[in-house]
Parts: structure tokens; sequence; C-alpha cells
């Protein structure tokens, strides 16, 4: 039990380190630049739902 | 089969747009048009990177420099253009002082090619300013802005004279030295 809410720790402070990277990395740049990152993002979460959905979590 | 081959293919496609994704970042950051200043006083050069301008306090205050009194200032500023299309823009540095413009030092046009750089370069010196000189221990604050289109740099330009060393020859107390009455 006590591994799995160590999983859970590493993984929270991995996707929160990504995120406030991506945040701050994000000012930078260029609106179409922006653009394209939301759209792949979009189509990244959708695909990764589909995923986990086609294995049947 | 063809099911888990199904739910690969879309985890190999969200891996392509993270890969997409992180392409944009690098693409992106490295796409632009970007300036970058040299600053000579004395026997230094001070190099302004393109991303400290974007610094808050440098976007608010502008980039301090300091020399003394009476040395010149010599600047280069490039223009590197990182596009695919050629870059036309005009050059203003001038020197300004509570609000007020000083000094123009530069005036002209630049046209720099898609991923090419030009370079301008001008001088400030102090004496060219029209103000008097500083005494000992003294500063004076200018700000040189450079005006590149619609984007516009400060640079604040301190000039001091320093305050001379001790005496080679101390001289005499003008009274007698007592000890404090306890």
């Amino acid at each position: 039990m006590r591994i799995y809410i160590l999983y859970g720790f590493g993984i929270l402070l991995c996707v929160s380190g990504v995120g406030y990277l991506a945040a701050e990395y994000i000012k930078n740049l260029s609106e179409p630049g922006k653009l394209a990152c939301l759209a792949l993002t979009t189509a990244m979460f959708g695909l990764f739902g589909k995923y986990f959905d086609e294995r049947g979590w | 089969m063809a099911a888990k081959n199904r739910s690969n293919l879309y985890l190999y496609l969200a891996l392509v747009c993270f890969v997409g994704i992180l392409a944009i970042f690098v693409v992106d950051g490295y796409l632009g048009v970007y300036d970058t200043a040299y600053i000579t006083f004395g026997e230094r050069e001070q190099k302004i990177e393109a991303y400290s301008w974007q610094e808050p306090w440098v976007k608010e205050q502008g980039y301090g420099i300091g020399t003394s009194w009476g040395e010149a200032v010599y600047f280069r500023y490039k223009i590197d253009n990182r596009t695919f299309s050629t870059y036309e823009a005009g050059v203003e540095a001038s020197v300004w002082k509570s609000g007020v413009n000083i000094m123009q030092l530069l005036d002209e046009s630049v046209s720099v090619v898609p991923f090419k750089a030009v370079t301008v370069d001008w001088k400030l010196r102090a004496e060219d300013l029209g103000e008097a000189g500083l005494g000992a221990g003294e500063s004076r604050e200018y700000t040189v802005r450079i005006r590149r289109g619609e984007v516009e740099r400060k640079i604040v330009v301190s000039y001091y004279v320093p305050v001379p060393g001790y005496p080679e020859k101390v001289p005499p107390p003008s009274v007698p030295v007592t000890e404090p009455v306890r």
C-alpha cells in the first residue's frame, strides 16, 4: 500500500513539474504555436482516453 | 488481437502528439527576430542576451551598467532574423535624461535576410552629452533607448567619479588630541 502512495506522490510531482514548466514556456510561444500546442494536447488526451478505454479501464 | 493493435495505435498516436508538442516548443523558441546588445566600457564587454530583455525588471527599469565619467561606451546591437522572410526595420538609438531626448546616437534602416544577422554599432561619449562634469563621489544616470520598429529596449548608463583613496600623507590634527573625560 505504501509503495502505491509513493508512486502516486511521484507521479503527482512529475505532472505538476511538467505542468509548471509548460506554463512558463508557453508564455514565450507565438500565437500559432500556442494554438498548435492546444490542438496536440487535446488530441493527446483524447487518444490516451481511447487507449485506456480499449484496455477496459 | 485486432483490438490490442488498435489500442496500441492510440497509444502511439498519443506519443506522437507529445513529441509534436515538444517539437513546437523547440522550433517556435528558435524562430523569431532576436536582438542582442554588446556593451564595451573600460576593458570589459557586457552581453545582453535576447532573453534578458524579457526579464520583468529589465522591461520596467532597463538594463543597468555603470562606468566612470569620461569613459566612452561602445554599443553593438545585433539583430538576428530567424524567420523565412526578410526583416526590415528602422533602428534608432538615443540618449534620454528625465524624459528629455538629449542626443541621437543612431538612426538607420536595416534589412536582414532570412536566417542571417546584422550588427549596428555606435559610441556614447560623456563629453558629447553637453553637461558639466561630475565631482568626486558624484554620479549621474542616462537612459539609452534603442528602438527597433515597435520594439524598444532601455539601457541605463550610470556615470560616476570614484572617490579618491586615502591621502598619501595624513594631515596633522588641527586641535590637540586629548583623552576623553570619563
